[in-house]
């Protein structure tokens, strides 16, 4: 009989897998009786009853199949017997991406349902693994991880972006509390807490920075940030690649090392948390001389201890708390949010089921960067959709960035018409600052400048404009991209605000018009969309990328904060130049 | 205990089959020792009967549970002819477990032969088949057990289910 002929990539996937199998990921393989009783317990089942190949069991054994086939015995004499089956083409490899990427987030929650321990994340992720090293991964995963490998963190933030953003923020607090003390401290040596974050926070929400850092400030904490090394997030736990997980969290503790701190205080990130403070340790191996807590943890602490003081009622829209995957099921993280939520809140609504037990949002396991997976990954939030609705709360509070993205993707989807927010948030926004230190607000921030926004629903123009000109600015508005390069050349504004999605010739046309203009090129733009996936649509350009990206629904104080950085950013380089 | 899994509470019924299966199979295991090596131990009729008794709902569940493997499209998908076999051979081998309970080859020895055959066949079939399961159960069950029980995920602790209507 001929043997079928193996493609170079699958005959390194298979001589690799048996380099990854370990004592844990073969009972896994092996022990699974096909009882079919975690089928229900996978919210991608629920939210397609009619398609069994979404079961646990079924996505377990297309890893399973290429297994058995060429290490379990039964599988290489008698492969028909127990459906082993051995891959020879690449194609067969992209159909089994879609599966270990594409229709699972690796929440475990099927594992805690499976009555013989089989642990399908384990060797999912050891599937991905496998899958990444001969290049086979999804292209925003790729790239996203790219980023982490080549710049230190996955939204490819400078280094001197960052810390123009840190210095920013740093000055907004000292404006705030009238203290030229009020700083975020940047590598100090020998602080107490070094705090780490997720890019995201830089990128999309400084608010959590500058939250976090006016909590710090008030209890008094002796803390820094690290100029480098500062990542939580990770993307080699997410694709499966050892090398990079190992490299991302060996950066972190390495930083920490070398200022000497005594703990390593972790934002609220689901898996950033999972990866260092559980993880991590097993990838590199290093001995951590410090401390590592969750914020959650320290800003419990805080008001126990009395170094901050908070009043609940400032914080009196019901709640409900979504529990991360990484956070709870896989840390065991969930009475201390809770306990935190109780302390800040007047009105906390539990979702069922919760805890350990509760859904995935549908956007773990980096489906957040798998556009190509989006319409299967809304369709799973659906069990996610009736939970929150079920509790009739008009904010969920969840201690993951992965979730603040996947909730707020899933609450429009599903037009939901809730909120989501951090613990941070909520705690910043509770304290009591006993001091009076409230300093005088710049009325009209915006005058002088020149916003061009542009967007084909003119209510979006009508809220943009009536926004941007109560802060002071001149406001000009365009419908469509011809009309924006029009005005944009006559006009020469100092920000534009960009849809992406509009009849005719899109956003990203506009974008990179504007960038290969040369007397438009330093214009400062801002994508403000609907519709996340199209980012591609600009990522994907080669241009210089814009200077900041918000999601609609639009939330005003959102847009005035990243809309006053970008031209204050601005104002500053002009300056220097 | 089993019941803080899910799963479990979500289908009690279901599990009380898969225990008396498993009773089933534990006890037809031990009297394969019992009836060559302690024939008086299984001479009582009432522990006869309760025997045949046993056997025959492990059986009957087994027909359900095939029945279940070749309907829910989901059992389907993932049913490989092993689970299949492994499922028939156990029915088989309970029915004629209720044959040689009695244990009376004076009243003919083909339950008893038969009975003897099979549990010698299991030896031969089991380390390749999905029966090894209870082999490494205990295993996967450990390793899983001792990460998530070291970080404190088990022992699941669950909120309560909130009542309709309830803030």
């Amino acid at each position: 009989m001929l043997e079928k002929v193996r493609s170079h990539k699958v005959k390194k996937v298979i001589e690799r897998m048996g380099k990854k199998l370990n004592r844990q990921v073969v009972g896994s393989l092996v022990a699974c009786v096909h009882c079919g009783m975690c089928t229900e317990s996978c919210h991608y089942v629920l939210a397609n009853p009619d398609d069994p190949t979404f079961a646990p069991a079924y996505k377990a054994d297309q890893i399973r199949k290429i297994f058995k086939r060429h290490f379990d015995w039964t599988g290489r004499i008698f492969p028909w017997w127990v459906k082993a089956q051995d891959f020879s083409t690449d194609e067969e490899l992209e159909k089994l991406k879609d599966i270990v990427f594409g229709k699972c987030t690796n929440c475990r929650r099927c594992s805690i349902n499976c009555p013989m321990g089989v642990d399908f994340a384990t060797f999912n992720r050891m599937a991905r693994g496998l899958l990444t090293s001969v290049g086979i991964m999804p292209e925003g995963l790729a790239a996203v991880s790219k980023d982490q490998w080549e710049i230190g963190n996955q939204m490819g933030v400078l280094k001197e972006d960052y810390l123009e953003t840190l210095e920013w923020l740093s000055d907004e607090l000292e404006k705030e509390m009238g203290d030229p003390a009020a700083r975020i401290p940047i590598d100090k040596m020998d602080a107490d807490v070094v705090y780490a974050i997720n890019p995201r926070e830089i990128k999309y929400d400084p608010r959590t920075v500058s939250d976090a850092a006016r909590i710090f400030y008030l209890a008094g904490e002796n803390w820094t940030m690290a100029s480098d090394g500062w990542d939580i997030t990770n993307f080699g736990f997410f694709s499966g690649d050892d090398d990079l997980a190992n490299t991302v969290v060996r950066r972190l503790f390495e930083k920490v090392i070398e200022l000497g701190g005594k703990k390593l205080v972790l934002s609220e990130c689901g898996h950033g948390y999972r990866s260092a403070r559980c993880e991590g340790p097993n990838w590199t191996g290093m001995d951590t001389p410090f401390g590592m807590e969750s914020s959650v943890m320290t800003m419990l602490r805080y008001i126990q201890e009395g170094r901050i003081k908070v009043d609940r009622n400032k914080n009196d829209l019901p709640v409900t708390f979504h529990d991360s995957c990484n956070n709870a099921r896989s840390c065991g993280f969930f009475e201390e949010p809770r306990e935190l939520l109780n302390l800040v809140v007047t009105d906390f609504r539990e979702m069922y089921p919760n805890r350990a037990e509760n859904y995935c949002c549908s956007g773990g396991g980096g489906a957040m960067s798998m556009s190509e997976y989006t319409p299967l990954r809304l369709k799973a939030a659906k069990v996610k959709a009736d939970q929150l609705q079920a509790t009739e709360a008009k904010t969920v509070v969840t201690t993951c960035h992965n979730c603040v993205d996947a909730l707020t993707d899933l609450i429009r989807h599903y037009k939901l018409g809730m909120k989501v927010t951090q613990l941070v948030n909520l705690v910043s926004n509770a304290v009591v600052v006993e001091e009076k230190v409230v300093a005088p607000v710049e009325v009209l921030i915006l005058r002088g400048y020149k916003i061009l926004v542009v967007d084909d629903e003119p209510d979006i123009l009508t809220f943009l404009s009536a926004v941007f000109e109560d802060q002071g600015a001149t406001v000009m508005q365009a419908a469509d991209a011809e009309q924006a390069l029009d005005l944009a050349g006559k006009e020469k504004p100092d920000l534009i605000t960009l849809d992406l999605s509009m009849p005719g010739r899109n956003g990203g046309y506009v974008f990179e018009e504007l960038r290969k203009n040369p007397e438009l090129a330093a214009t400062r733009v801002c994508i403000i969309t609907g519709k996340p996936e199209l980012r591609r649509l600009i990522y994907d350009r080669p241009v210089r990328p814009p200077e900041g990206y918000l999601d609609k629904p639009i939330n005003e104080k959102s847009l005035l904060v990243n809309v006053r950085k970008i031209l204050e950013v601005a104002h500053e380089e002009k300056k220097l130049n | 205990m089993p019941w803080a899994m899910e799963s479990t509470r979500q289908k009690l019924f279901f599990y009380a089959q898969f225990v008396l299966f498993h009773l089933a199979v534990g006890a037809s295991i031990t009297m394969s020792f019992v009836i060559p090596y302690a024939p008086s131990l299984i001479k009582p009729m009432v522990l006869v009967r309760g025997l045949q008794g046993l056997f025959a709902a492990g059986c009957l569940i087994g027909c359900y549970r095939l029945y279940r493997r070749l309907t829910n499209p989901y059992i389907r998908q993932i049913s490989t002819p092993d689970d299949i076999f492994s499922l028939l051979l156990l029915m088989v081998w309970l029915f004629v477990s209720i044959g040689a309970a009695p244990n009376r080859p004076d009243q003919g020895e083909g339950s008893l032969l038969t009975y003897f055959i099979m549990t010698a066949f299991f030896l031969v079939y089991v380390p390749f088949s999905k029966i090894s399961h209870y082999l490494y159960y205990p295993f996967t069950r450990y390793y899983f057990g001792k990460s998530m029980g070291y970080r404190g995920v088990y022992p699941i602790k669950r909120g309560p289910q909130p009542t309709p209507n309830k803030v």
